[in-house]
């Protein structure tokens, strides 16, 4: 009973005003707030990939090429002429996304974006690393995590960029693709390049967070809750391309 | 301020680190799992291996989070505020996906 | 409060001190001060108003006059108004420009911007913002985007025609009609802008209501103003980035050759264009999503002011004060999954038209509840009719006129014969425009003497509010007849068909009307900016209101009170309370037993009793009623 009271007077002090109920700061709360926003910005552009989806016929099933097989070089055109690609359907991921660099004529589908995807959650952990040592005020470690972050961010950029080269080289543009409806490469620019220009923008924050840790910005502060605040905005951009990669290469 | 300081303080550096592995080796895992799913069934197309692979995500997303993001040691207000308002979304996704099957079948 | 007087003197010398600190630039144009901000959004969005609102003054007169040439026309709208005569294409360039700068300039940046940004900090006990520099980026946010706006009016072609709702094809193809070319371009533009501003003040409005609050303000002892901003700020956040999301597609279809939303029909139409595989009503599902909230952006703001204002001047408590938290909390839930009610005439998926027409109707609820609990806190009050609680009455009026033809709306089948009629016109100018306008006037009259430190002329207040009330109706009443009988909104000339020839007097009723309305809103502008320098010096409590803003001293003053922030221990409706000799309590004067400690309710009853009216007279109302619903009923079986 005595122990319900004290809850209780616990949770009235909590709501009471006077601090924040949370116990976060208002910075940390209003980069949650912005990220809940923008992940309804994102949740936008997918919902429009689902509608524009489930507007076409799925395609059939892939009984030609198998995975690590060697590709034709007219492997485009061999599938239209299978009519695994066409206009009239949604294209198989596994038919349009299976490069890997210097592995050219390899049916590789998934190989590199799963390469993508472990860079990404491998440069949310160092970001994590370089919060948990903040809270210890290690200097030197947060920057070295930092700079591993950065690194990770700036390899999978290249990445994407060798991805959308690879893209485009075969033809593909926002207006027109030879895989199948020209939505198909339009919402995959559209929906990775938003998430690219994200991640971009990551690697930019990073970057100044960065370059303030080095100054010692944040050890005169005392604290390092601005690299709180650009992990959560860098797990942010993690958390999108899970959903980015099950819905465009793996559904 | 006094009882709130964060939980996180209630455990040594060492196993909020051992923490983190251990959630990067869950991701990796679940990945690993997705792309074994995917090579597994390849030429079998339905409803429920999408779900799988969508169930999957979820999980994922909640691991990262709850772990990455910290939001598993914050207050439960927190995740209120936060993830009540993004099951909106599921009504949008919910409502267009029908307008989007409807289209198909007008077309 | 012994120690207020040495506080105000105190206040005067910090305000002293603060003027060698600040210059110009840093005091009017780039302050980071919340009330100055407010103010910066409040006079821009009165001259966004008077923009648009001459705007629909020029439309008014050539639907009423449709053949008579206006020689004015032609020395203001240039070669669109060739020889007095308006042109079509700059008439659907006009209501277009009028509607976005209506709902999101006026409506949702001038109400919220200036009422949010002025009263959050003021009504919670918060010395500013929580970021204080995102507040100002969020004003110049919005004042660029006010500019671009402004400066589509003058490309070539016109600024965007295809409606405030931008739908495609119109807004796709920049070739479709003039506007949809540079004009569309720059009206997306200046929306990104504004998405980009509203989103920086809301993060700031949620942070600071949740994170800021004074020691004592729970939150169930927030004024219901900033439980809607709290609210709208929420609503808007949630919704503006799916609106960013459908605008990028679009620009994407307009300039990169995509084909989001263009399907086979549009094609064929436009003739010669090979782009398909989207669809039109995508777009609109995706305006739609932020289109609904938005309406709610624009109106709880104005029901929050009027439920202060209403309380303020029948000094009673707010009537139902969870209730109206719950039903602010149902409307901003239910305004999420109702936004198809707009689209039932799109072909949309028939079942889909009866989830939206479900959560459509059952909005009437919480709407319902809000009305009844104005009309409840008003009856028997002690009511001063100052002209902020006139605009606040009128508001609860409009609401209910126009929020009753809602229900007719709501109906997936009868929105067949209405859809796109002057009867849509009436029922969103009445419950949207004119509820908020209503609202955002109260606002004003009731804040001016927080925000400039003198007071309105009263006289001039009640002119304005008889003139613009008369004349909101005489304006949007009668179009309920047009609509029913079948006459489309968005139409150049409706003398074109012989059987809508009918209307034409009542089209320049109308207009005659809307010119009264304007020249009304003359009297409010020379009495708003007369006054803030010839004012009459304003008292520290004019309204002898409860909220912790008039217990800050008259003059401004970067961090609001001086020395330290006001504890709260009360609720802020603590008006009449029985047995107290002053009809109002504010909310940081202690009560005897709470011993000090802001976190105790106080033990007195917080409604005061009703004892005028005996138990054995409300049974006898109950059984009238019941008689009554008996007699409906046996009437209609």
């Amino acid at each position: 009973m005595a122990n319900t009271t004290t809850l209780e007077a616990e949770k009235k002090l909590t709501w009471g005003g006077g601090k924040s109920p949370f116990t976060v700061s208002y910075g940390k709360l209003m980069m949650w707030i912005f990220l809940l926003s923008d992940a309804f910005s994102f949740s936008s552009l997918l919902v429009t990939y689902g509608f524009i989806r489930f507007t076409f016929p799925a395609s059939g099933a892939n009984e030609i090429v198998k995975p690590l097989s060697h590709t034709a070089e007219n492997f485009v055109e061999a599938m239209r002429e299978a009519h695994l690609f066409s206009p009239e359907h949604w294209p198989l991921p596994e038919l349009v996304f299976n490069h890997f660099p210097f592995l050219h004529g390899l049916h590789l589908p998934l190989f590199f974006v799963s390469l993508m995807t472990f860079v990404l959650i491998f440069s949310s952990v160092t970001m994590v690393l370089a919060v948990e040592a903040g809270h210890r005020n290690a200097k030197k470690e947060v920057a070295f995590y930092m700079l591993l972050t950065i690194f990770g961010g700036i390899a999978f950029l290249s990445c994407q960029a060798w991805e959308w080269t690879q893209f485009i080289t075969e033809g593909a543009s926002l207006h027109g693709n030879p895989f199948g409806p020209t939505a198909f490469a339009a919402l995959f620019f559209i929906v990775t390049g938003f998430h690219g220009f994200h991640v971009l923008s990551g690697v930019v924050l990073n970057f100044i967070i960065y370059v303030n840790v080095l100054d010692g910005t944040y050890e005169r502060r005392g604290h390092y809750e601005m690299v709180e605040k650009v992990g959560l905005y860098w797990h942010f951009v993690d958390l999108v391309w899970v959903f980015v990669f099950t819905f465009f290469y793996l559904i | 301020m006094e009882h709130t300081e964060h939980l996180e303080h209630t455990e040594s550096p060492a196993d909020i680190k051992k923490q983190i592995w251990r959630t990067f080796w869950i991701l990796s895992f679940l990945t690993v799992i997705d792309i074994v799913l995917y090579f597994a069934l390849l030429s079998y197309h339905s409803m429920w291996k999408n779900t799988l692979f969508i169930l999957l995500g979820v999980v994922k997303a909640f691991y990262i989070v709850a772990v990455f993001m910290h939001m598993k040691f914050e207050r439960k207000a927190l995740a209120g505020i936060i993830i009540l308002p993004f099951m909106l979304v599921l009504i949008l996704i919910w409502l267009v996906l029908i307008e989007g099957g409807y289209t198909f079948d007008l077309r | 409060m012994s120690n207020t007087h040495d506080n105000h003197d105190a206040s005067g010398h910090h305000e002293e001190h603060a003027h060698h600190e600040e210059n110009f630039v840093s005091k009017y144009i780039f302050s980071m001060d919340h009330k100055m901000i407010a103010k910066q959004f409040l006079i821009t969005g009165i001259i966004m108003g008077t923009i648009g609102m001459l705007m629909s003054l020029v439309f008014r007169l050539q639907l009423a006059y449709p053949d008579t040439k206006f020689a004015f026309f032609e020395s203001i709208l240039g070669h669109w108004g060739k020889d007095g005569k308006l042109d079509p294409n700059f008439y659907l360039a006009l209501i277009t420009i009028h509607g976005t700068i209506m709902v999101f300039y006026v409506l949702t940046a001038g109400l919220s911007g200036t009422f949010s940004n002025l009263l959050i900090p003021l009504q919670v006990g918060a010395r500013d913002m929580a970021s204080p520099f995102m507040n100002m980026l969020s004003y110049w946010f919005f004042f660029i985007s006010s500019i671009v706006l402004l400066c589509s009016l003058f490309v070539e072609g016109g600024p965007a025609s295809a409606g405030w709702t931008v739908y495609p094809p119109l807004s796709a193809l920049p070739k479709a009609i003039p506007g949809s070319g540079a004009g569309m371009t720059l009206w997306l533009v200046a929306m990104v802008l504004f998405i980009v501003s509203a989103l920086l003040g809301g993060i700031n409005y949620i942070t600071t209501v949740l994170n800021m609050r004074t020691k004592g303000m729970k939150m169930t002892r927030m004024p219901l103003t900033i439980w809607a901003f709290l609210i709208t700020a929420v609503l808007g956040l949630l919704s503006f980035p799916v609106l960013l999301g459908g605008s990028l597609l679009l620009v994407f279809d307009r300039s990169f050759g995509t084909s989001f939303y263009l399907n086979e029909i549009v094609a064929e139409l436009a003739g010669g264009i090979e782009r398909t595989g989207g669809s039109p009503v995508l777009f609109q599902h995706l305006f739609w999503f932020l289109g609904h909230p938005e309406v709610y952006i624009i109106l709880l703001p104005a029901l929050g002011i009027t439920s202060e204002v209403i309380a303020t001047n029948s000094r009673k408590p707010i009537f139902g004060y969870r209730a109206m938290i719950i039903s602010i909390l149902a409307i901003a839930f239910l305004s999420f999954i109702v936004w198809g009610h707009h689209m039932f005439m799109t072909g949309m998926n028939p079942f889909l038209g009866s989830v939206f027409m479900l959560g459509t109707l059952i909005i009437a609820v919480p709407s319902a509840v809000k009305t009844f609990n104005y009309l409840a806190t008003l009856w028997k009050g002690n009511i001063k009719l100052t002209p902020a609680m006139l605009f606040a009455i009128g508001l609860v009026s409009f609401f209910i006129s126009g929020g009753l033809t809602g229900i007719y709306l709501g109906n997936a089948a009868l929105d067949i014969n209405l859809h796109d009629t002057y009867f849509v016109v009436a029922h969103f100018h009445l419950v949207m425009g004119s509820a908020a306008i209503f609202g955002m006037m109260s606002g004003i009259y009731h804040w001016y003497p927080k925000m400039f430190g003198t007071m309105m002329s009263k006289s001039l207040g009640y002119i304005h509010f008889w003139l613009t009330f008369i004349s909101a109706y005489c304006v949007f009443f009668p179009m309920h007849f047009m609509g029913l009988a079948g006459v489309p909104r968005r139409y150049y000339a409706n003398t074109a068909y012989d059987q809508f020839n009918v209307f034409i007097d009542m089209n320049q009723f109308i207009t005659i009307a809307a010119i009264l309305g304007g020249i009304a809103q003359l009297v409010f502008l020379f009495n708003f900016f007369y006054s803030i320098r010839n004012g009459k010096r304003s008292p520290k409590n004019p309204w002898e209101s409860n909220t912790l803003e008039w217990t800050a001293p008259v003059e401004h003053l970067h961090g609001n009170w001086p020395g330290e922030i006001p504890h709260v221990y009360r609720w802020p409706y603590d008006y009449s309370k029985p047995g107290e000799e002053s009809d109002f309590i504010p909310q940081n004067i202690p009560d005897e037993s709470q011993n000090g400690d802001p976190m105790v309710e106080p033990k007195a009853p917080a409604v005061p009793h009703h004892t005028e009216a005996p138990p054995m007279q409300a049974q006898v109302k109950e059984v009238v009623m019941f008689a009554g619903l008996k007699r409906l009923f046996g009437f209609a079986g």
